[in-house]
């Protein structure tokens, strides 16, 4: 199977989806993405987070940021035009180096507990689905749980509840539990990709913020993709 | 068998054909040959070509081939000097030859249309890429053509419903169990553990490099035997991982897979090279095929003959994790209820009519009707408690359970064995000091259906893997596997 987004950044000679086309490709397929917008001009960031609600988070798009806190190209909580304004022209300039698609206006998502979802190819059991706690310390804590895709719904909520910090997935701190349904519909779906597009070599979906009513938003994604 | 190598990492090159219904009637041929060639018999002892031959004779099979242009005989039968001098078919032949030999004999034999090669021979992939590169054109001379192969550098089959051996020891008796492993070696220590615990083998198979044949073909075929109640195996890996965890979700839908995974650490991948050639992969992605397939995965002998002993003795699968330890002794009572919580047990409220019954059995003092039961020092001249404790607690529906602390001795023995005939709930016995129990009392207790564990742990753990696997019938929709199953070593058990 081929995905037009996947093919055409390929014939751009793109090694990664951009986050916005990383996140188009992962809706398609289940993954709960911010409600956002590709704006290209100062006006248009305006009308998109207005549109959107604020606050807002603007974040320079493009396949070659990868790294986005490190680089300082996102700007978050503006909570109104002037600032939208303000970072819209900050980010225009420490971007001048990249290759840029457009700003990414975008829903802030405020929660504190924050997951990772990936995907990933192992040598003999293919397209592996991959959960855990996200955010900063992923790399650290490493508390992660696999699967070989395809899973079902049951598997999917057995994989998550399997990591040593589960805990924070039910009911955490006068805070409600994580939607398992639409967490279960991300992991899925990221298998699937695996299954279904040969040329996506890896998925990184982190994090995924879980947002005060329990359901968990991608706020980042990066599909690589490879000949 | 081989010394240490390197590891080598591999392509998806030798995966074995998928099974259809003529691979499976050649599979047949393989285990059931009416004719078997031994190329490389010889009349010296001290030699595998003589072994081979004897393991033959000694397992019974009469229509026996030595090939070898210095012998006029071995044992007793023609020997001619190459495959295609035979006059009649062959099903089966073995290669005990070096393996310089090897291609122009593999040639001949797919022009006799031989069903099946073992190829003993080493000095394969596992030694590196030339290694290989003579593996793989010994496969492509075979692809295709009908003849299958086996190995290189293994050990080869046992039935001895179908007369094959690969030793000469091995007992003609037939059993449940089938086994498939990377390990030659494996081999004759798990079925010498298994066989001192009174357990019997319908196949095992020593699969070593998988050129052709490979681990998932031989459990698919264990799949539809049925001959085979339960699987064991040793894996060190699977070049076509998509395959065998197919073929592993079919199989553990009808049958228990106990596997014994090696290569989980780095330096244990190395040295699985010398074995396979094949890498072992990522444990986290094991560790998830695991729980996605149902194999069963233990990490040592011991653990794997202890749950095979569950499949094989117990007459029920557990429906659900409560225990209930009865105890003897005080003292390992008490880490005994530690063990079954650390394994993920949990300990059984018994109920008033429980306890009630329970109370009228045994002493009011130094005793407890709670979970654990104790049942007090009385247990001296009072071997019938336990037998008294186990009926009552058939009755009791919130038991799933029972472990014995406490058996060994014949006159408990011997009431644990006559409740053992009037119930059906799983019963393990932990046996104190069981190394210094004489064997006639430990195989008393195996025969009675009670599994003697030398402590409380492993007992638990065994209890633990049988739930396991009852939660990942469950999790499949395969409840009526759950209700039906019998111990498949028993009379009428499942399978037989």
């Amino acid at each position: 199977m081929t995905n037009q987004i996947v093919e055409a950044a390929l014939k751009k000679g793109q090694r990664a989806l951009s986050e916005y086309e990383s996140k188009k490709l992962l809706a398609a397929y289940g993954v709960p993405i911010t409600r956002e917008s590709l704006v290209q001009n100062e006006d248009e960031a305006v009308t998109a987070a207005v549109e959107i609600g604020f606050p807002v988070v603007v974040k320079a798009c493009s396949p070659d940021a990868t790294h986005k806190t490190e680089m300082k190209l996102i700007e978050l909580n503006l909570k109104g035009e002037g600032e939208v304004r303000d970072a819209y022209r900050k980010l225009k300039d420490r971007a001048s180096g990249i290759v840029l698609e457009g700003m990414l206006v975008q829903e802030m998502v405020s929660g504190d507990r924050e997951l990772v979802v990936g995907m990933m190819r192992d040598p003999q059991f293919g397209p592996c689905i991959m959960f855990g706690l996200g955010g900063i310390y992923t790399e650290a804590l490493k508390d992660v749980s696999f699967r070989v895709a395809p899973i079902d719904e049951r598997e999917a909520e057995e994989m998550a509840r399997e990591i040593r910090g589960n805990a924070v997935l039910g009911p955490y701190r006068g805070k409600p539990p994580v939607d398992m349904k639409v967490l279960a519909k991300a992991l899925i779906g990221v298998g699937q990709v695996g299954l279904d597009l040969p040329n996506v070599k890896e998925i990184d979906v982190n994090p995924l913020i879980v947002s005060v009513d329990g359901t968990p938003v991608a706020v980042d994604a990066l599909v690589i993709i490879s000949e | 068998m081989v010394s240490r190598s390197l590891m080598i990492g591999v392509n998806a090159f030798g995966g074995g054909e998928n099974m259809n219904g003529n691979g499976r009637k050649d599979l047949d041929r393989i285990f059931f040959p009416e004719s078997v060639a031994i190329v490389g018999a010889s009349n010296n002892k001290g030699k595998f070509g003589y072994m081979y031959t004897e393991s033959f004779v000694n397992i019974g099979h009469t229509n026996i081939f030595p090939i070898n242009p210095k012998e006029e005989e071995v044992m007793g039968f023609k020997a001619y000097p190459s495959i295609t001098a035979v006059p009649e078919d062959i099903d089966l032949a073995l290669l005990v030859i070096p393996p310089e030999f090897a291609p122009d004999v593999v040639k001949e034999c797919v022009e006799k249309k031989v069903k099946g090669v073992i190829l003993y021979t080493s000095g394969f992939r596992e030694l590196g890429p030339e290694g290989r590169k003579k593996e793989d054109e010994l496969v492509s001379m075979a692809k295709g053509t009908g003849t299958r192969l086996i190995g290189p550098n293994c050990m080869g089959i046992y039935n001895p419903a179908g007369k094959v051996s690969f030793s000469p020891t091995m007992s003609k008796e037939t059993g449940p169990i089938s086994m498939i492993s990377h390990s030659g070696s494996m081999c004759n220590m798990l079925t010498t553990l298994a066989g001192a615990r009174g357990m019997k083998f319908s196949k095992v198979v020593s699969c070593g490099n998988e050129c052709d044949l490979n681990w998932a073909d031989f459990l698919e075929y264990m799949a539809a035997d049925p001959e085979t109640g339960v699987v064991i195996g040793y894996l060190e890996g699977t070049r076509d991982g998509r395959r065998f965890l197919e073929v592993a979700r079919e199989t553990t839908l009808h049958k228990p897979v106990i596997v014994w995974k090696a290569g989980f650490t780095e330096r244990g991948a190395r040295a699985a090279g010398s074995h396979t050639g094949a890498m072992c992969g990522s444990s986290q992605i094991w560790e998830a095929v695991f729980k996605q397939s149902g194999l069963l995965q233990v990490k040592s002998a011991d653990e794997l003959v202890d749950l095979l002993m569950g499949f094989y003795y117990l007459p029920s699968l557990p429906k659900g994790r409560k225990v209930v330890i009865v105890s003897g002794p005080g003292g390992p009572a008490v880490t005994a209820s530690d063990s079954c919580t650390e394994m993920g047990l949990t300990l059984a409220e018994l109920s008033k009519e429980t306890r009630a019954k329970l109370g009228q059995v045994i002493p009011a003092v130094g005793t407890s009707t709670d979970n654990p039961i104790d049942l007090g020092m009385g247990i001296r001249f009072n071997p019938h408690y336990y037998g008294e404790a186990l009926k009552i607690l058939e009755t009791d529906d919130d038991v799933d359970l029972i472990l014995v602390i406490g058996g060994g001795n014949p006159r408990i023995n011997a009431y644990l064995a006559e409740a053992r005939k009037q119930t059906t709930k799983p019963v393990l016995a932990a046996v104190t000091n069981m190394a210094d129990v004489p064997k006639e009392d430990i195989n008393f207790l195996i025969e009675a259906g009670i599994p003697p564990l030398p402590d409380a742990r492993r007992a638990a753990a065994v209890f633990a893997k049988l739930c396991n696997y009852v939660d990942y019938l469950r999790k499949r929709g395969a409840h009526d596997q759950i209700e039906s199953w019998r111990g498949c070593g028993l009379r009428g058990g499942t399978n037989r």
